[in-house]
């Protein structure tokens, strides 16, 4: 029995690597992806999001491609390679069978993945350590809060994103370390204390420090938000 | 701050101390946090805050690219998992594979497509006017070819021609979930990764003649009928090579637990007096004395080796899924490399053509004199089979898939269609 079906596209045969029918349409999505600017990559992660919901394994290929470098130099730097190498393809297989985790509306899709990897790896840090109880099989975090912001809101975040980077790069070596192994790494204060060889106290004073030192600088852009100003008393009276 | 009494403020201070904590640490909030944020705007900026603050980190960390290989395990295992969830039922979630730690997360998904299997599995068999449900398996048996589908039932059917003659269902505690296939004479062996075993089917008639388990998984299978009447050697999942039907005699080739995937098989080969296996966790090749099974070299050649083919000349062909065929001389080392498009895992060779076949959607000719590389496109090519008569057979799974019979110039002779009834 022939298939008619192919027989009808025997051209498609000689060209290397052929892409599949929808090729058009996620090479449009790539290119905006690479472009970077908020609106265009939160379209672009919108589309792939919907497509991982309709289980097209292409998008999942696609999402690795794009993100699995900044997921592996993260767990690479907090598990070394063996374990960095496990958690990777943890991190896409959970993405692959809950692609309805990921919120497109509330944040990038690479910020989303770098969170869950930072999670899993944490998680598996404290498997080992067996000093805290594990994390819970609910997954990760989203990485903004769960009334986030809507389409509107991402290019303003995309500023405060900026404003962070440029405040955390205002702090002295020592702060900035502090708040590495804190936020990046997910030590304790008193293992942070233990390894920069300082009392806890001022492993806490420097991480309030940092944290002040950030507000400060989204403020001075306008760019707070609630915070204990005036959206505040509003939401009060 | 207007409107707000000392102890609420008290109290924030201490939900924003527990929500930095848990951030760092990377835990999660507890109910009575996400009480308290749902009605304080300043805590969930805070919180708000420390988020951004992770991501920003998170984002500094310059990208580092992971072994090509890893691509492959994430796209074939996302690709089992999206048929094989219903397949995972107590039995296999139980077990303490490292692979599969994270099967009972997918069960989200696997209530939907669970109930597709089961709607399959109520449907009632039409005998030999069935067509071929997802066909996974491939192989030339004695007088047609057999071939195994991975529909929930574990059907099989055999074709002489495009006719199918007969039809069975294999049963088994879990639906089967077939990965590879090799003959014996008038017997052909089915790796059934879901059940851990390896089916003995007869096929004059069409029998199951036997189930051998393997309790830590079968990666891989290879039958050979030089030596005293015929031996079927099998790889573990775990990395160990045995023989069917001698549990007493099995040797771990692996080195270090790895990351073992069911869906990503290994080749294991008799040429020349030795056992090819390829252990594609490190890229290598290991060589192994078949009475013995001791191992007696082993040949790290990189990438993903998964299958092997046998050549003339007593040289063997290795497919590395991270794209590349490698022709190996007698002690394993390569001696020639062919570089392919995408990431292939099955392979088959028939004098100078090798084909071999990428699920992602295709199929890619070798032609192993000059080298020429042809791609073609297939929705799921599964598998593929060299006949005797120089064409090739090809399991396409998926709906509009089938079996197609192709001849070496990559003509289609005929194909049976698939189809769920
Ligand atoms: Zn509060």
């Amino acid at each position: 029995m022939l298939d008619m079906t192919w027989l009808a596209v025997p051209d498609s045969r000689f060209s290397l690597r052929s892409p599949p029918p929808a090729a058009a349409e996620q090479d449009e999505s790539r290119l905006q992806a690479a472009q970077a600017g908020p609106p265009k990559t939160q379209e672009a992660d919108a589309a792939l999001a919907l497509r991982l919901r309709q289980r097209d394994e292409a998008a999942l290929s696609e999402v690795y491609d794009q993100h699995s470098g900044a997921v592996f130099g993260v767990l690479n730097r907090l598990l070394g390679d063996a374990a960095a190498q496990e958690v990777l393809q943890d991190v896409f297989l959970r993405l692959w069978e809950r692609p309805e985790s990921y919120d497109p509306a509330r944040a990038g899709l690479k910020t989303f993945l770098l969170v869950m990897a930072r999670s899993r790896a944490l998680d598996r840090l404290r498997a080992t350590k067996a000093t805290l109880p594990l994390f819970t099989e609910e997954g990760a975090e989203l990485p903004l809060p769960d009334s986030g912001p809507g389409p509107v809101a991402r290019s303003e975040d995309a500023q405060r994103r900026e404003q962070i980077r440029a405040a955390l790069s205002q702090l002295s070596a020592a702060h900035r370390e502090t708040v590495e192994r804190a936020y990046l790494a997910g030590e304790s204060r008193e293992e942070i204390s233990g390894a920069m060889n300082v009392p806890v106290g001022t492993v806490k004073s420097r991480l309030n420090y940092a944290l002040k030192h950030l507000r400060v600088v989204l403020e001075s852009a306008g760019l707070e938000k609630a915070g204990p100003g005036k959206e505040v008393e509003t939401w009060l009276e | 701050m207007a409107g707000m009494n000392e102890n609420d403020a008290q109290h924030c201070e201490m939900v924003q101390q527990q929500l930095e904590e848990r951030v760092g640490l990377g835990q999660s909030l507890t109910p009575e946090l996400r009480a308290h944020l749902a009605g304080c705007p300043g805590c969930h900026a805070h919180l708000t805050l420390l988020r951004e603050l992770e991501a920003a980190l998170l984002e500094d960390v310059p990208p580092m690219q992971p072994p090509a290989h890893l691509k492959t395990q994430v796209l074939s295992a996302a690709r089992q998992t999206r048929i094989q969830t219903q397949t995972v039922a107590p039995a296999a979630q139980a077990r303490p594979h490292a692979a599969r730690r994270w099967w009972p997360l997918m069960l989200g998904a696997a209530a939907v497509s669970g109930l597709l299997a089961f709607g399959a599995l109520l449907t009632p068999s039409r005998g030999t006017a069935a067509a071929l449900p997802d066909p996974a398996v491939v192989v030339a048996a004695a007088g047609g070819l057999l071939v195994a589908s991975n529909d929930g039932g574990g059907t099989l059917n055999l074709l002489r021609g495009d006719q199918v003659t007969a039809s069975l269902r294999s049963g088994g505690a879990q639906p089967a979930w077939f990965t590879q296939g090799v003959r014996l004479g008038d017997r052909v062996y089915l790796a059934d990764a879901a059940n851990d075993r390896v089916l003995e089917v007869g096929t004059g008639p069409l029998r199951v003649v036997r189930s051998y388990p393997v309790p830590d998984g079968v990666a891989g299978l290879t039958a050979s009928s030089d030596a005293d009447g015929g031996r079927v050697y099998f790889k573990t999942v775990r990395g160990s090579v045995g023989r069917l039907g001698d549990p007493q005699h099995q040797i771990t080739v692996a080195r270090e637990d790895g990351m073992p995937l069911a869906d990503v098989m290994d080749g294991v080969l008799l040429s020349g007096g030795r056992l090819f296996v390829t252990h594609h966790l490190t890229g290598e090749i290991c060589l192994l004395d078949p009475e013995t099974l001791n191992v007696v070299g082993r040949v790290v050649v990189g990438g993903a080796p998964v299958d092997l083919a046998p050549e003339a000349g007593g040289t063997v062909l290795a497919l590395d899924a991270a794209g590349r065929l490698l022709r190996l001389n007698a002690g394993g080392e390569v001696i020639r490399s062919w570089p392919l498009p995408g990431h292939p895992d099955k392979l088959g060779v028939n004098g100078s053509v090798a084909l071999v076949t990428d699920r992602a959607g295709q199929l890619t000719r070798i032609d192993l004199v000059s080298g020429e590389i042809q791609p073609m496109p297939l929705t799921h090519p599964m598998d593929v089979v060299a006949l005797s008569d120089g064409t090739f057979a090809v399991a396409e799974g998926g709906g509009g898939g089938g079996v197609r019979v192709l001849d070496e110039t990559l003509k289609t002779s005929w194909k049976r269609q698939g189809g769920k009834r």
